[in-house]
This record gives structure tokens, sequence and C-alpha cells, in this order.
């Protein structure tokens, strides 16, 4: 996750680290500089973190939330003097874009909620067919092996115990499930070091475990 | 949180402990552990998977034009709020600004306070809150001894710019109780440690009417269905010790008009404007049952 840049709006062209700037602004609440300095390099990336996990909570629409929420973000920094951002502990960019991810899912999540409860909407339904011609994909869908389906029924331990790779088995299972039930690709689980894998290395696994669930349960 | 398959693995992980997992910085015996509850762990791993799309640096074009919206609505609110509402977040300076107006706001209302009553500043943690309460009103719901403002809607959880750490400090120097701790959590919007200072108040014998209503506000404010129903059940305690308590029949009818229980919300908003029916808060009643009688 080293490679910040591929955000186009989110510099570090300063001497001051992501992670000592957290630090500086909760430290000085009322530093003019210091705070522009927060915003040109945050603010955008705490836009598109409330405007994902809001897309990712639920349907939402309108740009105006975003910005709400981040006021809402910028009070959650603040509040008891800046205690989150002086206790800060990071110190690498992952730890900071991290720290600011946590912030900004935990407002959406609590907007949210207080959405569903006010409303008290009932659960929208949709069928599998209307979701197939919507274009959607469902979690684990596959033509030739219902893996997440099979996933929901088999005994997964045993799955675990049976890798050859043992030092990694619970990892493995874990990219497996994050896979054909999640929906993350390869390319987006090897970009966490978390799980120190190439992309290559995650497909590798991937195909390990889906043969030895073939060959467990017979052809689907 | 719960598990949703009905395997038994442990504790659920914190938000900072799956940030953690993915940064790759936790003890290998603590990553691993992690590994088996998420594995067991619908919930959690759900949640894992939320941070990874989220965390994701790529951006696609549509993507970043959104952003780009967005931030471009962000400074026009800047610039109407440097015209118009001198405390919004968003504002070029606004933290500079913040704190003037915080301190602008604590000594104007201060001086307000000093210019029109005896004695001429809060004497007690309880005259702080109820300072507090004249100054505006964020949320639909009535606290005890609440004089009547129009609702200020902002999602912020300081609605003036008021500083309320620096006050609760304040408060527990000048010893306050736990129900006024609960009451300036409660304007603070701090709700979860409003229903641990108010739940500690409500344990408390000969705890009043208003003790129960507000920590009714306290459960309501924080929504979910079993904090709904506990709400309920402190208004109706409230009603007990004081069945002409005004607020929490305020409080009532609107727990019943958000759980859709139209005709007791209409009764309950009559029987409020049988105790109140000259106050603001009973203009809003009559607007509120004229709604649900439609």
């Amino acid at each position: 996750m080293s490679e910040s840049t591929r955000f186009p709006w989110y510099g570090t062209d300063d001497d001051l680290s992501s992670a000592d700037l957290l630090r500086e602004c909760g430290r000085k609440l009322t530093d003019r500089d210091l705070w522009q300095k927060f915003q040109q390099r945050f603010q955008k990336l705490i836009f598109m973190y409330l405007a994902r996990a809001l897309r990712f909570r639920g349907p939402y629409e309108a740009k105006d939330l975003v910005n709400d929420l981040t006021q809402d973000v910028y009070m959650r920094l603040l509040q008891n003097d800046g205690r989150m951002l002086r206790s800060f502990k990071g110190a690498t960019e992952f730890s900071v874009l991290a720290f600011l991810a946590r912030v900004s899912v935990s407002v959406a999540t609590d907007y949210h909620r207080a959405q569903m409860t006010g409303k008290r909407q009932a659960a929208q339904v949709v069928s599998l067919e209307e979701a197939r011609e919507s274009g959607v994909t469902l979690a684990g869908e596959s033509a030739e092996l219902n893996v997440a389906a099979i996933l929901s029924w088999i005994d997964v331990e045993r799955l675990v115990d049976s890798d050859a790779d043992r030092k990694h088995a619970t990892r493995n299972v874990l990219i497996f499930k994050l896979h054909h039930i999640d929906g993350l690709t390869s390319d987006e689980i090897a970009r966490f070091p978390g799980f120190d894998l190439t992309r290559s290395g995650i497909e590798t696994i991937l195909q390990r475990l889906k043969a030895r669930l073939q060959k467990r349960i017979g052809k689907i | 949180m719960k598990a949703t398959n009905g395997m038994d693995h442990g504790q659920c992980l914190s938000d900072e402990t799956l940030t953690e997992y993915l940064e790759g910085v936790l003890d290998p015996a603590i990553t691993t552990a992690c590994e088996v509850h998420m594995i067991g762990c619908d919930h959690c791993r759900e949640e894992l998977a939320l941070y990874m799309r989220v965390m994701q640096l790529n951006i696609t074009p549509a993507e970043d034009a959104h952003i780009n919206r967005i931030a471009d609505s962000w400074d026009r609110r800047k610039h109407v709020s440097s015209d118009t509402l001198p405390a919004a977040w968003g504002h070029k300076n606004f933290f500079l600004a913040l704190m003037t107006v915080a301190v602008a706001a604590v000594f104007g209302v201060l001086l307000f306070w000093s210019s029109t009553h005896k004695p001429p500043e809060p004497q007690s943690p309880a005259e702080v809150v109820q300072l507090l309460l004249a100054q505006g009103r964020a949320s639909e719901l009535r606290l005890d001894q609440q004089p009547y403002t129009p609702t200020t809607r902002t999602r912020g959880r300081e609605v003036s710019g008021v500083d309320y750490g620096l006050i609760a400090s304040e408060m527990v120097y000048m010893g306050a109780d736990s129900y006024a701790m609960g009451r300036l959590y409660l304007l603070q919007k701090d709700f979860a440690r409003a229903t641990s200072e108010l739940e500690k108040a409500e344990k408390q014998s000969g705890a009043s009417a208003g003790v129960h209503n507000d920590l009714g506000v306290a459960y309501l404010e924080r929504g979910g269905e079993i904090n709904i129903r506990k709400a309920a059940e402190e208004f109706r305690y409230a009603l007990q010790i004081n069945p002409d308590f005004a607020p929490a029949v305020y409080n009532l009818a609107i727990v019943s008009e958000r759980t859709d229980a139209l005709s007791q919300a209409e009764a309950q908003w009559k029987r409020y404007l049988e105790l109140d029916s000259t106050s603001g808060w009973a203009g809003e009643a009559r607007s509120r049952l004229e709604k649900v009688s439609r």
C-alpha cells in the first residue's frame, strides 16, 4: 500500500510525514497552516473513503451527504481536544490511511444505522433473476462450481487442516473466502501487505484450494 | 457483534485490529487467531472486505470525477459559509472560526445570562446544563426542563461551537452528579456516555421523572429496536412517577411515530396538548398531531 501516488490528489510533497502531520494537528488544534496541510493532503481521501463506505453500506446519491459527514469526521478528530489525533501511534503511510478509513467508515456506519433506525425501511427484496438482469454479480456465483454455496456447508476446518501449506493454512482459507464469498479479486487482495502475497501467489492459492474442494466434493 | 454461522469463534475483532491485520503489523500468533476468527465469523470477514474495498488505492475516472464534484460542493459551501455561517465546518479558517465562535458563544451566553438573571452566572453543574439547553436544540426530543427553541438541524456533535470537553471537565471539577453529566453528554450527542451516566442516576433511590425521561431520550437517540423499547419503558416510568409529566408524553408520542403506531401517537399528542397548549412545544405537538391524523 505504499503506492499512494495512485490517488491523483494524495500528495506528500512535504518534509512532514503523514503520521507526524496527524499528531501535530492533534497537538495544535488552532494552527491554521498545519490544518491547511491536513486538508490539502487528506480531504479528498476522506471524501473518497466516505463515498465508498456509504456506497458499500447501501445506496446513496447526494454529494452533499459526503460533505455533511466529512464535517462529522472532523468533529470526531477534534473532540476531547484532539485526543484521537494525539494518541495516533502509527508510523507508516498505510497506518495513516487505515486511521482515516476507520474514522470515515465509522461515521458512515453510524449514519447508515441512524437512517435505518429512523426510517425503519422494509428491506428491498430483489429476485436472483432481477439481480442478474441488473448486472449484479452474485457473491460466489460461478458457472462451473458454486464455491460460495459449498463453503456455506462444508467443514471449513477440514479444508484448513488439509492444506499442505501448514504455516499459512488459515490465511489461505481466509483469502479463498474473501474471493469467493465477498467478491474481492486477487489483485485487490494482493494490495494489502498483511497477506504478504503477490497477485499470482494469490491466484495459485485460489486454484489449489478450489481444486481440493472439487476433489473433495466431486464435480457439481 | 454476533456470529452468523453458528460456529463458536470467540470475540469479534475491532476495526483497529482489522486494519492492523491488513497492514501486517500484528504478532504472528494474533494474526493466525484473527484468521481463524474471520474464517468462522461472517460479520468480521465482511467488515474486513469493506475496509479492503474502501482502502483500494486505484480510483476509476468516474470515481475521481465524483470526488471532484464533492470537493467543488465543499468549496461552494465554504464560500457561502464565510458570509452566513461563521462556524460552519469547511470554512477556510474553520478552526480559527470555530475557536472564535466557541469563545464568543460561551461568553455571549454568559453575558446574556448575567444581564437578565440573578445570580449572574451559573452556580452549579445543573445550571450550566440549563444554560446550554437554552441555546438551542439539535434533537426533536424533549429533555426535562428544556426551554423551547426551534430545532437546529445538524449532523455535527457540537451545535453551537461550544467546547463541551472543557465544560465537562469543569463540571466534574464542580462535583457534577451523574444526572447533570448525562444531560451534558446528551447535549454533546455522546449518547453512549450519556446512557452510562443516566443509568447510574436512575439506579439511585428516588430517581425523578426527569431522570427516567432523559435516560429514555438517550436510549432513543442511540437507536435500534432494543433501545427504542427501553426508551418507551423509561418514558412510562416517568409517567408512573408523575402522570402529568409533559416531556415524557411528548417523547412517547415521538416513539409511537417512529414505530408507526400512529393511532397511539395521535392519542399521545392530544394528551400532550391537554397538559401544555401554549408553549412552543405545544406548537410542534399540534403540527405533528395534524400529520398523524391525516
